[in-house]
């Protein structure tokens, strides 16, 4: 059963060195910022990922191979830690913790944000709301996501990748070195930033591992009051307990397996 | 989000049999200020009301202003998958209150609620919820060291307001 996962391994190493070309860093991008993006992608990334998805999706086809149709597999993962969906509103689950139970949700289509509303994909949903599900839900997704990138690459466009109103965005390395206006902008944002009005907003938006919200504060100043975020992990871990209840010590996990809990976005 | 119109709408009409101070939109977002006692009720009306139906509690969040007279903010964020819209409903309190418990309402809200409690509260005099059983997990280590599981302050002061 650990075979398929060395597999996922090598393409996540895959995924991260393309993370790492277009940002630098391999976990922690800060790709996005105010006003645009930090840099453009480089020469000869897109078309390396295009082929990078032909590739990977015969790698999701071995995992496939390998586990749904697996006898032990399903012994495994089905019936295993079923939530209902009134237990999965109740307990405040969200992305595929949602979806596996039944639920057909997906904040990039019920309320999108980037480019979203200009992308079709479809939304795979459970039906029984067990580990089995949930694990089926995340490979369709990883189709879905390849259809994703594919429409993205079609209709990428040329052109700036970033705002040219320069009280948000730092201006290039050559005008600072020719302008003082630039220079005096590149003083001001490094040194103070920009400031927003006094308000408080609540954003959602669709990560893979569920609704990642960020609860933000302004007074009016240059930094934000309170910035809490909201890690999907969170509130699935909260139902650990209650989705073990009845099951053997080994199903736990299955269960966390399914959750798909990453330790460090649960503490943040 | 057109469906967002129809539960502002409705808030005329909700306005008369709920006891809401305050509503605030901008853009797309609806936050609603009430009182800290009727934080429960509330709680349960928009999750079953038939016009809003607010069955996921996403987040409880909370804020501290040190200088203002009610220092806590505490801030539920809820989320209506059968409306697609949010609604954000803000309470305040200060050191010496008591906040109930949400947790007989929504089940996520207890760690929620123990984090802010880790936060604002391990200090003696600061932010509590007031559970009907008085069994938490406390997440943080860093509550530990004041807060030994009997005999805490915290219980003593949930006594003396009891």
């Amino acid at each position: 059963m650990t075979l398929p996962f060395l597999w996922a391994f090598e393409e996540r190493e895959k995924l991260m060195e393309f993370y790492e070309r277009v940002s630098g860093a391999r976990l922690h991008s800060a790709y996005f910022r105010p006003g645009g993006v930090n840099m453009d992608v480089p020469q000869g990334f897109l078309s390396d990922v295009y082929v990078f998805i032909d590739q990977f999706n015969l790698r999701l086809i071995e995992i496939e191979e390998m586990l749904t149709e697996n006898r032990i597999w399903k012994q495994r993962l089905i019936n295993i830690g079923v939530v209902s969906t009134k237990d999965a509103y109740d307990w405040g689950f969200s992305g595929v913790m949602l979806r596996g139970s039944g639920v057909k949700w997906d904040l990039r289509q019920s309320q999108p944000y980037e480019i979203y509303n200009e992308i079709k994909f479809s939304i795979p949903v459970g039906k029984n709301g067990d580990c089995f599900d949930r694990y089926f839900v995340r490979v369709c997704e990883m189709r879905e996501s390849m259809n994703i990138i594919k429409q993205c690459l079609v209709n990428i466009p040329h052109g700036v990748t970033k705002s040219t109103d320069h009280k948000i965005t730092p201006p290039s390395r050559h005008a600072l070195k020719q302008s003082m206006e630039s220079l005096i902008h590149h003083f001001e944002l490094y040194t103070q930033g920009f400031t927003i009005p006094a308000n408080e907003t609540y954003v959602g938006t669709e990560a893979p591992k569920g609704e990642f919200g960020v609860y933000l504060v302004s007074d009016g100043t240059n930094r934000p009051y309170r910035c809490k975020i909201k890690a999907p992990g969170f509130s699935h871990l909260q139902a650990l307990n209650h989705m073990s209840k009845g099951h053997m010590i080994a199903d736990v996990v299955t269960i966390i397996g399914t959750q798909d809990i990453v330790f460090g976005e649960v503490d943040r | 989000m057109i469906k967002n119109k129809i539960i502002t709408e409705n808030f005329k009409n909700i306005s008369k049999i709920c006891p809401i101070k305050k509503i605030q939109c901008y853009n797309t977002e609806i936050t609603i200020i009430i009182q800290t006692k009727d934080i429960l009720k509330i709680l349960l009306f928009f999750k079953n009301h038939f016009l809003s139906q607010f069955k996921i509690l996403t987040c409880v969040s909370g804020v501290d202003y040190p200088k203002s007279h009610y220092r806590f903010s505490i801030v539920y964020d809820l989320l209506s998958i059968r409306y697609n819209s949010r609604l954000r409903i803000k309470i305040f309190t200060y050191e010496l209150g008591s906040v109930l418990s949400s947790t007989s309402i929504f089940a996520a809200a207890g760690w929620f609620e123990s984090e802010i409690w880790d936060m604002y509260g391990s200090a003696p005099l600061r932010l509590l919820f007031r559970y009907e059983l008085f069994s938490q997990v406390h997440l943080n280590t860093f509550s530990f060291s004041q807060e030994p599981s009997q005999g805490s302050s915290r219980s003593r002061l949930w006594k003396s307001i009891e």
